[in-house]
Order: structure tokens, then C-alpha cells, then sequence
């Protein structure tokens, strides 16, 4: 390997890697369909140097599940739906679902880094896109990281892309 | 045979270009529900869109019994467009909506449109006289209206009389004095004319009772209107002559230029000539007109009394004069003349498909009988009296008294151009009417069960006005919590151009501006927030040329 393809490779890694930086995100951007996924969303800056002082994120229809991580210095609060039909899981029936889970009253200055942490079962589609829209709501203004992309494109062509993960045929894990 | 070469010239000048006209009067071009609409239910607004920015001074929405059902907040306006909410619960029957606005060029235009609620309404009901629904302003068009003929008449009389004494006085004592009386009267009728003048323009505006004129409120409105300013310049033009008539020092002939001036400038600033493009044409144009008017008809009273008092040959000298003077005086108005008409008339069928074009023909008529004067005046008369033919004098006398009197019939006819919609605005109303509802490049763009519709006006590089229509998925207006629009064009590299679209009413969105600066296939994106999560993206690309 010369030297010239190793910076390539170096700097389509960082390339590709730095819309990341500047877009709410999850950690991990592949996941078994059908398994328990632990969704780390990762805000990295407010919205225009206003800091962040809330976060909704819209847990899609076909996840089931979700639970979100406790928070210190932040209120979490979660929105419910029917779910119909119901899901059964080992004999446990499940007739409702989480439809969205809302941080507040906590304060992410503009220049913290900060995670917000669920953790959901994922829907049997493997090899699709599941997006998780996010509100991101600051002292002064809101970001939509609402955008999905239309089919043959991808989150780079959009300036405000929702946060997705890309659900993969591996086996889950057993948990 | 030069000099008949030259009158005959100046013959088709003033056939093109006697008039001074209003050029930019605002015309409605549409209306919704449309004037005659008769509606299955009642509409929840009025709109009335006209062909350029105004801004209204009265408007309401009156039932079959005149009865008012408007509120303060019920009326809002953007740019060109009124919007008027309606009530909730309107009744079946005949609705009429008259509106009251000033124009760009500060003219008020009023009118109205009808509509019907329910088909019985339509049925069973006697039409209502429109006219009686319309504020009654009909008294104080008419006292401005006179107002005007006296400051007019008084500046014509007040410029051509110092143009005389300063060109063709020369040495006469005889009537020196008439002369600086003219100006004098002109002067003392003209100012006081034209500072009333702001009074009955403000009243205008309001249609109030005549108790209207005695509130400082009228005259503050009057003065802020365009006519408030030149409305300055008639008075002071006159004024400033006056001073200059009366003064013995060196200084008078300063202050004469300067009033002279002054009483050109009060054409040249009012709103007819303001507002027409292209500007730097037209307003030294009604100046140079009205320089060239003002010398001859004012002229005409100190002329009548040479004949009157002077000797014969000292007459006829002066007459000489007059003609000699009147060569470039005929040329300057033929340039003049012909550049104003080459702005202003939209095409020479309008002579005779419009009022606009009626009246103008009646006045060039007048025109043309007094050209035919002078040149009765020039080529028999003047070399019958320099002769001593008998009756040469009293015969000129007639002539000059009868162009006195059809200079005043054609001040009148230019007065009431003013108030009539010239073709030219007419012509622009309709092409605006045809882009905006025809000929406009629009594209329907649909994202899952929600559509949007955009139109770009005129679809050329440079100023555009681009409007959207977003309907949700019942096919109704509706607003999304947020609207983008993006424009672009790929093959000459210009990257997305952002743009917040002002929102004009439900669902209904605008954008004015010249982000589309050159020609090509440009794409347009619409984001569309629809829901807390939810967004739609339309997009679609337009040709513009």
C-alpha cells in the first residue's frame, strides 16, 4: 500500500465521517431487524451556539419496546400509542408502544458534547432504513433532524437528516 | 416656406403629444369570488388582487340592505392584494365589496365587485344601485377639480406672462404694467389654489363630510400624499414670480429663473410624470411641455393687449417676434410631445377603444383647431397688419381670444385625462392578468398525499414573483409549521439559493426578489414541515428565459 492510498483511504474515512460531527446521529449505524438495539444519540453542538435544553426523538411505528436510559439532570417523559395489532413475545402480550421520548429541563451548552440513550426492539426488516426524527430544542431556536431521505439518495444530501439505522439480516443476539 | 414646414410640424406634435397624463393608475385584475360569482355558500374571504402595490383607504363588505359587516381587523393587505374576512354566518343573497385605494402614483381609485350567496339570493332580490354603496366623494373630486383649473391656469398665466416680459417685452411702456398685473393676479388666486389643493387632496382620500377639511388629519394626509410636494413647487413657482414682477433690483431676473423653475418642477414632480418609466425621459419631457404651454398661452393676454393699446407697426413687431421665438418653442414640444406619447400610448387602437383614447382625441381636435389659428394668425394676419390692412387688427384679436378659449378647453381635457385609466396601464393590467393566470410557468409537485403548486411571474432573469399553493391530503389549503424554498441551478453552479416565502394567507405563500438572476433550467425545492416530525420535500424545475 503506498503512502498515497493509505491518506486516500484516510481521508475518505474522515470525509465520510464528518457530516458526524455536525448532525445529531446514532453511534451505531447497523443493527440486527428483529433484535434489542441500545440507540445512542449523540448531540453534538446547539443550534446556532444556543444550548440545548431538549430533545424529542419519534420512536417509528414497528418499534416496540423502547425504554429510555435515566438521565441525570434531565426530566424524561414518553409518549404512548395503542398498538394494534398486538405483539406477542413469548406469550406476553403487548398492546401498547412508545411513540416518542422527550428530554427536558436539563441545559447541553453549545459547546458540550452530550448522548441520549434508549434502548428498543428493532422490526424483522432486514435491510432497510429505520429513522429516528429528532426535535432538537435550544435555549433560542429548534433544529428538525427530521428529513428521510427519497429513494436513491442519502442523509449527505440533506441538510437536516433524521438519524437512522440500517437494520442488517444477522441473527440477534439472545437477550 | 420653412416657418410652414415647422407649424405643420408642430401641428403633429401637439397631435401626439398635448397630453398630460396619469400613467399609472392601479387596475384590479382579479377578484375572488369574481364580480357576478354566484356561490353555493358563502365565500370566508375576499380577495382582490391588483396589478401593483396600493394601499386602501376604504373598504367594505355591505349585504343587500347596506349594512356594513366588516370589522377593523377583518381587512389586511400585502403589496397588491387586499384580503378581507368575511363573517362566519352570512345570509343568502347579493353582496357587494367596494373598495376605496391610492395608487403608486398617489390617485385614488375606487370600485366594487358583487357576489351572490345561495341561488335564491340571486332570484329574488332587486339588484342594488352600486353606486349608492361607495362613499359619496363625487363633491370633493369636483372642488379639486376646480381647485386645479385655478392653479393650472394661474402657473400657465403667472410663467407665460414672466416669459414674455423676459423675451419679448423689450421697450414698452404702454403695457408693461397689465403685464405685471397678470402675474400678480396669477399669483395671488394660483398660491393660495395650490395650498387649498393639499386640503381637498386629503379630503379625497377620506370622502368625508365638509366638515373633513377643517381637520388637521386631512391636511396631514394631503401633504404626505405625492401632490403634497409638488403642491409646494405650485405655490411657490407663482410666488416666487410675483416677487420677481414687483422687485426693480438685479435680483428679480434670479428670482424669475428661479420661479420659473419652481412652476415647471411642480409638473415635472407630479405623480403622472413620477411614476412612468423610463423617469429620466418622461419628467424633463412634461417640464420641457409645459415650459413651451406655458410660453405661448401665456403670452396670448400681453399679445391681445399690444394689439389693443400699442401702434400698429410696435404690434406686429412683437408679433414677428412671438413667431420667431415660437420656432424652437414648436420644436422643443414636438420632442417633448413625441417622446411622452411614445411612452404612454400602448398602441393607436386605443384612440378609439377607450375613453382614455376619446378624450384625448377630443383634445387633440382642440389642438389641432388652434394650431390651425396660429397659423392663420402667422402666414395672413400679422403680415395684414405689418401692411395696414384694415380689420387685420380686430381680426386678430378674435383669433388670439379664441386661442385663449381653446387653450382652456384643452387644459380641462387634460385635467380629466388625468382622471381616467390610461390604455397603457390598461395594456400592462391585462399582460399581468395573462402571465398570472395563463401564460405563467407553474408545476404541480406532489409528495406522498400532500401537493404543491408553484408559479413563477414572469419567468424571466431578474425580479420574479414566485407563489405557492400547498394542499394537504383533504385537498384543501392548509400551513406547514415551516416552509423553505431553494432554488438552484446546476449547470451554471449556482448552489441552493434559501428562501423563507412570506405567508400571504392559508396555505399560500409568496416570494419577490431577483434571486433568479440569469436564464436556464432551474430547480426549485419546497421543504415543507408538515408535523413536529414529519417533513415533505417538492421539488420541480422551471424553465426561465
Amino acid at each position: 500500500m503506498t503512502k498515497l492510498t493509505i491518506a486516500a483511504i484516510a481521508a475518505g474515512i474522515f470525509l465520510t465521517a464528518l457530516p458526524a460531527f455536525a448532525h445529531v446521529t446514532l453511534e451505531t449505524a447497523e443493527s440486527p431487524a428483529g433484535g434489542f438495539y441500545k440507540a445512542v444519540l449523540r448531540v453534538p453542538h446547539g443550534c446556532a451556539g444556543s444550548p440545548t435544553i431538549g430533545l424529542r426523538v419519534q420512536i417509528p411505528e414497528g418499534v416496540i419496546e423502547a425504554r429510555p436510559m435515566p438521565k441525570p439532570g434531565w426530566t424524561i417523559t414518553m409518549k404512548v400509542k395503542p398498538l394494534d395489532p398486538p405483539y406477542v413475545d413469548d406469550g406476553l402480550k403487548i398492546t401498547t408502544a412508545v411513540s416518542e421520548i422527550d428530554w427536558s429541563g436539563g441545559k447541553l451548552p453549545d459547546d458540550y458534547y452530550d448522548e441520549f440513550v434508549f434502548r428498543a426492539r428493532l422490526p424483522s426488516r432486514p435491510g432497510t432504513m429505520l429513522y429516528f426524527p429528532v426535535i432538537q430544542i435550544c435555549a433560542s431556536g429548534e433544529e428538525h433532524w427530521i428529513q428521510i431521505p427519497a429513494e436513491g439518495k442519502t442523509a449527505d444530501d440533506y441538510d437536516n437528516p433524521a438519524p437512522g439505522v440500517k437494520l442488517t439480516s444477522a441473527p440477534p443476539e439472545n437477550d | 416656406m420653412a416657418i410652414r414646414r415647422v407649424l405643420l410640424i408642430a401641428f403633429l406634435a401637439l397631435l401626439f403629444g398635448g397630453a398630460r397624463n396619469a400613467f399609472a393608475h392601479a387596475v384590479l385584475i382579479s377578484a375572488s369570488p369574481e364580480d357576478g360569482a354566484i356561490l353555493a355558500t358563502a365565500p370566508s374571504e375576499v380577495r382582490l388582487v391588483f396589478n401593483e402595490p396600493i394601499s386602501p383607504i376604504a373598504v367594505q363588505v355591505l349585504d343587500r340592505n347596506g349594512h356594513s359587516l366588516l370589522g377593523a381587523q377583518d381587512v389586511r393587505v400585502a403589496d397588491a392584494e387586499i384580503l378581507i374576512r368575511l363573517p362566519a354566518r352570512m345570509s343568502d343573497g347579493i353582496y357587494l365589496v367596494s373598495y376605496r385605494i391610492v395608487s403608486l402614483d398617489s390617485h385614488v381609485v375606487g370600485g366594487s365587485i358583487e357576489f351572490t350567496v345561495g341561488a335564491a339570493g340571486a332570484a329574488g332580490s332587486a339588484p342594488m344601485s352600486p353606486a349608492a354603496a361607495i362613499p359619496a366623494d363625487k363633491g370633493w373630486r369636483l372642488a379639486f377639480y376646480l381647485d386645479e383649473l385655478l392653479f393650472y391656469g394661474a402657473s400657465f398665466a403667472a410663467l407665460g406672462g414672466m416669459l414674455f416680459r423676459l423675451l419679448l417685452m423689450g421697450d414698452a411702456p404702454v403695457i408693461e404694467r397689465p403685464v405685471r398685473r397678470q402675474i400678480e393676479m396669477a399669483t395671488l388666486l394660483g398660491v393660495p389654489a395650490a395650498l387649498l389643493g393639499i386640503g381637498l387632496d386629503g379630503a379625497l382620500f377620506r370622502a368625508g363630510p365638509l366638515s373633513t377639511l377643517f381637520e388637521a388629519e386631512t391636511w396631514n394626509l394631503g401633504f404626505h400624499s405625492s401632490f403634497g410636494a409638488s403642491a409646494l413647487f405650485l405655490a411657490g413657482g407663482p410666488a416666487l414670480l410675483g416677487i420677481a414682477a414687483r422687485l426693480e433690483s438685479h435680483w428679480a431676473e434670479w428670482i424669475a429663473g428661479l420661479g420659473i423653475a419652481a412652476a415647471v418642477a411642480a409638473f415635472a414632480l407630479t405623480g403622472h410624470a413620477a411614476t412612468a418609466p423610463p423617469r429620466w425621459l418622461t419628467a424633463p419631457s412634461v417640464g420641457v411641455h409645459v415650459l413651451m404651454v406655458g410660453f405661448w398661452a401665456g403670452s396670448l393676454p400681453p399679445l391681445l393687449l399690444a394689439l389693443k393699446r400699442e401702434d400698429r407697426q410696435l404690434a406686429a413687431s412683437r408679433l414677428f417676434a412671438f413667431s420667431r421665438w415660437g420656432v424652437p418653442a414648436v420644436s422643443l414640444l414636438l420632442a417633448s410631445g413625441i417622446a411622452l406619447a411614445t411612452v404612454q400610448l400602448g398602441g393607436f387602437s386605443a384612440f378609439f377603444a377607450t375613453n382614455y383614447g376619446l378624450v384625448l382625441l377630443g383634445k387633440l381636435l382642440a389642438v389641432a383647431m388652434l394650431v390651425s389659428l396660429a397659423l392663420v394668425n402667422r402666414l395672413r394676419l400679422t403680415p395684414a397688419l405689418a401692411l395696414g390692412k384694415p380689420g387685420a387688427a380686430v381680426a386678430l384679436r378674435y383669433s388670439i381670444r379664441l386661442e385663449l378659449l381653446l387653450f382652456a378647453v384643452i387644459v380641462l381635457l387634460a385635467l380629466e385625462l388625468g382622471n381616467l385609466v390610461p390604455p397603457r396601464s390598461l395594456n400592462e393590467a391585462a399582460e399581468a392578468k395573462r402571465t398570472a393566470n395563463v401564460g405563467a410557468p407553474s408545476a404541480i409537485m406532489s409528495a406522498g398525499d400532500y401537493t404543491a403548486i408553484i408559479t413563477v411571474t414572469p419567468a424571466r432573469a431578474g425580479f420574479n414573483l414566485t407563489r405557492i399553493w400547498f394542499l394537504g391530503p383533504d385537498r384543501r389549503l392548509f400551513d406547514p409549521q415551516s416552509v423553505e424554498l431553494s432554488l438552484a441551478e446546476p449547470a451554471d453552479h449556482i448552489e441552493p439559493i434559501r428562501r423563507q416565502p412570506l405567508r400571504v394567507a392559508t396555505g399560500i405563500y409568496r416570494l419577490m426578489g431577483a434571486e433568479i438572476s440569469l436564464p436556464g433550467t432551474w430547480q426549485f425545492r419546497l421543504d415543507a414541515r408538515i408535523g413536529d416530525f414529519e417533513e415533505r420535500s417538492f421539488s420541480a424545475e422551471i424553465e426561465i428565459r
